[in-house]
């Protein structure tokens, strides 16, 4: 019978023919079910529908790779936030007395979550415990009440004397021993042992987070006090003690008047420094001392506060990214049920000749039904060890790119069932639509009209001329099966819109992540930084001591191997009524200064009434070098430009000393800094305007000369970057290193990892939409064999009729490209917005991918076209498939 | 061989000539030759039936002369230019000026209106439509009424009578009907054939007829016997 069948395909009456001949042949033998498994197995082996495997495995794979990515970077947040500190205000260097003091107050307050004191910490090990290396140990104090770590002692009592200690009773088990024990647990990294007595057991059942990740031992404060006669100094924790709001939605204000209640609680003078400070009265002396130790005492947990706002837009951008994940996850649903139901209609006729032979409804259910679950039974599994592969591969260089870390991608039950069952419903719902459509047809009209000829539609128009017989017969085409072109249609709209979004999204990166120049600028000039706290002035007189002076600065001759070494300086001022002010801007040569800042300065200093302006070189610009060039070239600025003098000035800095080239240098090196693109002008586009001075009007404005930027170009040496640091975050209060290097090398990974998911993600999505456009394609050219055949029998030149293909095809992609286009708008509207907060325009990324997208659909019609046409007229007008 | 003119003028006008054509199948295991140095003459408006058993190479002769495959060897001459090796341009607008089909299967286009299939050839052609020739055909073939509708909609009948049209309405010289009344009964197979021999007489065109019915072979002015890709008298 196998041999026989491959004859089926010739005509409808040797296909009965042998079908039937069969059945005789079997004789009482014979069911019906054997030869539904021969025609199964036949019509698998004869349509050799891999790519209906390879469809449905390429869909898992990517439904199931981006549910594993995504819950792999959301993860990231996910172990942020329980890794960090929960509470929200830390009290620190507290007396007995302000304790007190404290909790009476937190006693009293109605939403606190929980409070309690830190702990002073030294590491044991605790051997045999396999699940911690090591443990804290911890200072109980009886007497104060401990509701942030509500402990039970269920067994035993609470350390009083030195050498007691109250153990976990998960521990105590491990360990083997029981209360009344001696123990002795190794002090970590130490030679010493801790020899103590255990007096009592604790359950750990409700720890907090912040604690739960390792296990305490708690002793009494003479066991601390006997340690450090010992020698051991226990690690003291900078809190002292902490508090955390009730749980629910974080509220900063909330949060703030804890702190401001708890510094007016340690002192009651607090609340009319802060009135005096927000009048804008500067509280000095003492006061101003007791004021600014109180906030550093009582402050805000600002990483939670940091980490709540970064979840926050993490969320929003999370969403975003689940409309994408949802836009791709439709779209590889299309290609799937694309792949089914054209593998279905192309065998149209087929189905029909067996149910004219007699294959009821029923059986030939049962025959798709099985067809499509060997399909599913390959192109499942072998899309689940894909989407593995590929997350190996690639998914995990993504993700630890964009983290930093190695936490690899996650491997989650539930992401299997996902992916799978999110196919599986695909594959049900393409075929249980089939099989709908199959019911519905005659068999006779499947015979004779495979692709459907049915038009409900009053014909209104003729095809009567020859110019428009094309356009006329690609409408009648799309019109006939309108359900099959819409889904090309949003399948090809779901890819475009996906292309568009990642393109977009890409370039827009590229200016917000710095182009390949600005990396190799940054690292190339300067490896390492020395950034001191750049605060805001009230007051120019003010000395700030964050800023680097030259007395600290001189300690440079020290360190050998700098290349080279630039200062400069970057702060801000406020003008009057407390409104911030304009930035001013210098260097070891530069200073820029503003109107209002030049108008304080005359007011405060009369001897700059006196200053020659020629020499002393004080000029006035706007930081943008058009308008310099335009100044330096005599020719009107544009705004806020002094014209007169200081044109005379800039003329004079350009013919003396060079210093507008030296100007422009450094603000393009502070624009670096900050990240900015070079190659994009916005860098140079500030709001505010700027005098410059150089450093000798400085020094007689204020003395001496203070900097906060410092960049130092290094000789290869690996101690030279540490031994900068130790000089200068020994010597300047607030300094900050940064390693430039590694700076770059981070944004650069965190580049590369964007990169590679936008790659990824336009390669997948291209191949998705141009393979269901292929395969659309293909089952037209099949189904329409014969159709195609009578046209050219009919005089239909090969050209006309490809024309007629292409056409057909490309309206689709049009329509496609005009929805993608509205949609793509919209989101990369709002996609922009919420990742960067500004949105521009970038017109030429949707003409390119416009013009992309035909040239690629109409190269992936010329190709299926090109293998499909390799039948004769005659062969297309016997034959179906 | 029976010799007779339907329209009863003498005619000696030669429109096709088949000079020893050669053709073979190859399915990459079997060869199989379907054509084997056949011969043939027809003149202009002679009725010319082709009997053979299944298999014998009717239809390859009849895709020969319609210029839808190319010989092995050998030559067809049609109206004093051979379409061998012709370019497939050259081949389609032969077809859409000269060849009206009629097949076995109807080969009805499903998106088409009735109306719209009889005048695709011309529309293909690019030449005007002759809208009373066009109605005095419908009304022939006595499909007035369907003009606007779909073929799906129609009886088996009624679609090879409108394949016949079709066939007719860019005024071709030759027809060529491969197995016309194959997928009708008796009666409507009769009704075609006297709708598609009225037509070709009145239009004055020439036929080939590809048949297994011997009493419609009966209607030609010429019955051949093609047995084994040879030509054989017919002993009717």
């Amino acid at each position: 019978m196998i041999i026989r069948l491959k004859y089926v395909r010739i005509n409808v009456y040797s296909f009965c023919f042998y079908i039937t001949g069969d059945l005789m042949l079997y004789k009482g033998r014979m069911t019906f079910v054997k030869i539904k498994k021969r025609v199964i197995v036949k019509y698998i082996w004869r349509n050799q529908n891999k790519y209906i495997s390879i469809g449905i495995a390429l869909s898992v794979m990517m439904i199931f790779s981006l549910i594993q990515i995504g819950e792999s970077i959301s993860l990231q947040y996910r172990t942020m936030l329980t890794t960090s500190y929960s509470y929200d205000v830390a009290l620190k260097n507290l007396s007995e007395s302000e304790e007190k003091k404290v909790v009476t107050y937190l006693e009293n307050q109605k939403d606190m979550e929980n409070y309690g004191y830190e702990r002073d910490i030294l590491w044991v090990d605790i051997p045999k415990h396999k699940e911690y290396e090591y443990s804290f140990l911890s200072v109980y104090k009886e007497g104060h009440s401990f509701p942030a770590w509500s402990i039970d002692i269920t067994e035993g009592k609470t350390p009083k004397k030195a050498y007691e200690i109250v153990l976990d009773q998960e521990v105590a088990q491990v360990l083997g021993v029981s209360v009344g024990d001696c123990i002795k647990l190794p002090i970590h990294e130490s030679q010493k042992l801790l020899e103590c007595t255990v007096v009592g057991m604790y359950a750990s059942a409700d720890l907090p987070d912040e604690m739960s990740d390792c296990t305490w031992i708690l002793v009494s404060n003479l066991t601390k006090d006997a340690l450090e006669k010992d020698g051991i100094k226990l690690e003291m924790n900078t809190t002292a003690m902490t508090a955390t709001i009730a749980k629910g939605d974080y509220v900063e204000e909330k949060v703030e008047k804890l702190a401001s209640e708890l510094r007016t609680v340690l002192n009651p003078h607090y609340d009319d420094w802060l009135q005096k400070e927000v009048q804008g009265q500067k509280v000095t002396g003492n006061e101003g001392k007791q004021y600014e130790d109180l906030q550093e005492r009582v402050c805000v947990n600002l990483q939670k506060k940091d980490i709540i706002e970064n979840a926050k837009i993490g969320h929003e951008q999370f969403l975003w990214i689940a409309v994408l994940a949802l836009v791709v996850a439709i779209s590889m649903i299309l290609l799937i049920y694309n792949n089914i139901s054209l593998m279905t209609k192309k065998r149209m006729r087929e189905y029909s000749i067996l149910r004219c032979i007699g294959m009821d409804h029923k059986y030939l259910r049962k025959l798709l039904w099985i067809e499509i679950g060997c399909y599913a039974g390959i192109g499942i599994p072998f899309g689940i060890i894909l989407g593995n592969v590929l997350n190996a591969i690639v998914a995990k260089r993504i993700i630890s790119y964009i983290s930093g870390n190695d936490i690899g991608v996650i491997q989650s039950s539930y992401s299997y069932f996902i992916a799978i069952g999110i196919s599986i419903v695909a594959i049900v719902i393409a075929n249980l639509q089939m099989l709908f459509k199959i019911k519905d047809m005659t068999p006779i009209e499947g015979m004779n009209y495979p692709e459907g000829s049915f038009f409900k539609k009053k014909v209104t128009k003729r095809a009567t001329k020859r110019k428009k017989l094309i356009n006329f017969l690609v409408k009648r085409n799309i019109e006939r099966n309108f359900g099959k072109s819409m889904i090309v249609v949003v399948s090809l709209t779901c890819c475009m819109t996906l292309l568009l979004v990642i393109v977009y999204f890409g370039t827009a990166m590229r200016n917000f992540l710095m182009s390949e120049d600005c990396y190799k600028q940054k690292i190339s000039d300067f490896e390492t930084y020395i950034e001191a706290e750049s605060v805001a002035y009230n007051n120019p007189e003010a000395k700030n001591s964050e800023y680097v002076y030259p007395e600290n600065i001189e300690k440079d001759v020290e360190i050998s191997g700098i290349r080279q070494c630039y200062r400069f300086n970057d702060f801000s001022y406020t003008v009057e009524d407390g409104k911030k002010g304009d930035y001013i801007k210098w260097s070891g040569n530069i200073v820029l200064f503003d109107d209002a800042m030049l108008q304080k300065l005359k007011e405060d200093y009369a001897e700059l009434q006196q200053l020659d302006l020629s020499k002393e070189i004080l000029i006035y610009v706007s930081l943008d070098d058009y308008q310099l060039k335009n100044l330096k070239n005599g020719k009107q600025a544009e705004n806020n430009c002094y014209i007169d003098k200081k044109q005379e000035v800039i003329l004079n800095i350009a013919a003396v000393d060079n210093y507008e080239d030296e100007f422009l240098e450094k603000i393009k090196l502070s624009a670096r800094l900050k990240g900015l693109n070079l190659k994009d002008k916005k860098w140079a586009q500030s709001q505010n305007s700027y005098f410059i001075a150089n450093e000798k009007l400085i020094k007689r404005l204020y003395g001496t000369v203070g900097y906060n930027h410092i960049l130092f170009s290094t000789i290869k040496d690996k101690n030279i970057k540490q031994r900068i640091k130790d000089i200068y975050v020994k010597n300047v209060n607030g300094a900050v290193f940064n390693n430039y290097k590694l700076g770059s090398e981070e944004d650069q990974r965190l580049l590369k990892g964007v990169i590679c998911l936008l790659v990824y993600l336009v390669v997948s999505m291209s191949l998705a939409g141009f393979s269901n456009m292929s395969n659309t394609m293909k089952a037209n050219l099949m189904t329409r064999r014969r159709e195609n055949g009578i046209m050219r029998a009919l005089g239909m030149t090969q050209k006309m009729e490809k024309r007629m293909i292409i056409k057909e095809n490309l309206r689709l992609v049009t329509y496609a490209l005009i929805a993608s286009f509205i949609l793509g708008f919209i989101i990369n509207t709002v996609i922009i917005l919420v990742f960067m907060g500004e949105f521009t325009f970038y017109w030429y990324v949707y003409i390119v991918l416009a013009i992309l997208f035909f040239v690629m659909s109409t190269c992936v019609l010329e190709l299926t076209l090109q293998r499909q046409y390799q039948h004769s007229i005659i062969e297309n007008l016997i034959r179906d498939e | 061989m029976i010799r007779k003119n339907i329209s009863g003028k003498e005619s000696n006008k030669l429109l096709i000539e088949i000079k020893n054509a050669y053709k073979t199948y190859d399915n990459g295991e079997v060869k199989n030759q379907v054509l084997k140095n056949l011969s043939l003459q027809i003149e202009q408006g002679e009725f010319i039936a082709i009997l053979g058993p299944s298999g014998s190479g009717k239809s390859t002769l009849l895709n020969m002369i319609g210029g839808l495959d190319q010989l092995d060897s050998g030559e067809i001459i049609i109206d004093g230019n051979s379409i061998q090796k012709e370019k497939d341009d050259k081949l389609s607008q032969y077809r859409r000026k000269k060849i009206g089909f009629i097949f076995q299967a109807f080969n009805l286009i499903p998106v088409l209106s009735v109306y719209e299939n009889i005048v695709m050839p011309t529309v293909l052609d690019g030449s005007e439509i002759d809208e009373d020739y066009i109605k005095d055909i419908i009304e022939q073939i006595g499909m007035t009424e369907f003009c606007n509708q779909f073929p799906s909609k129609l009886s088996g009948g009624q679609q090879q009578r409108v394949a016949i049209a079709r066939a007719l309405a860019n005024k071709p010289k030759i027809v060529l009907a491969d197995e016309p009344t194959g997928n009708l009964d008796t009666k409507t197979g009769n009704d075609v054939m006297k709708l598609l021999r009225d037509g070709i007489k009145k239009y004055g065109q020439t036929l080939i007829l590809i048949t297994h019915n011997e009493e419609i072979a009966k209607m030609a002015d010429r019955v051949v016997c093609l047995k084994n890709g040879v030509l054989e008298n017919w002993e009717g």
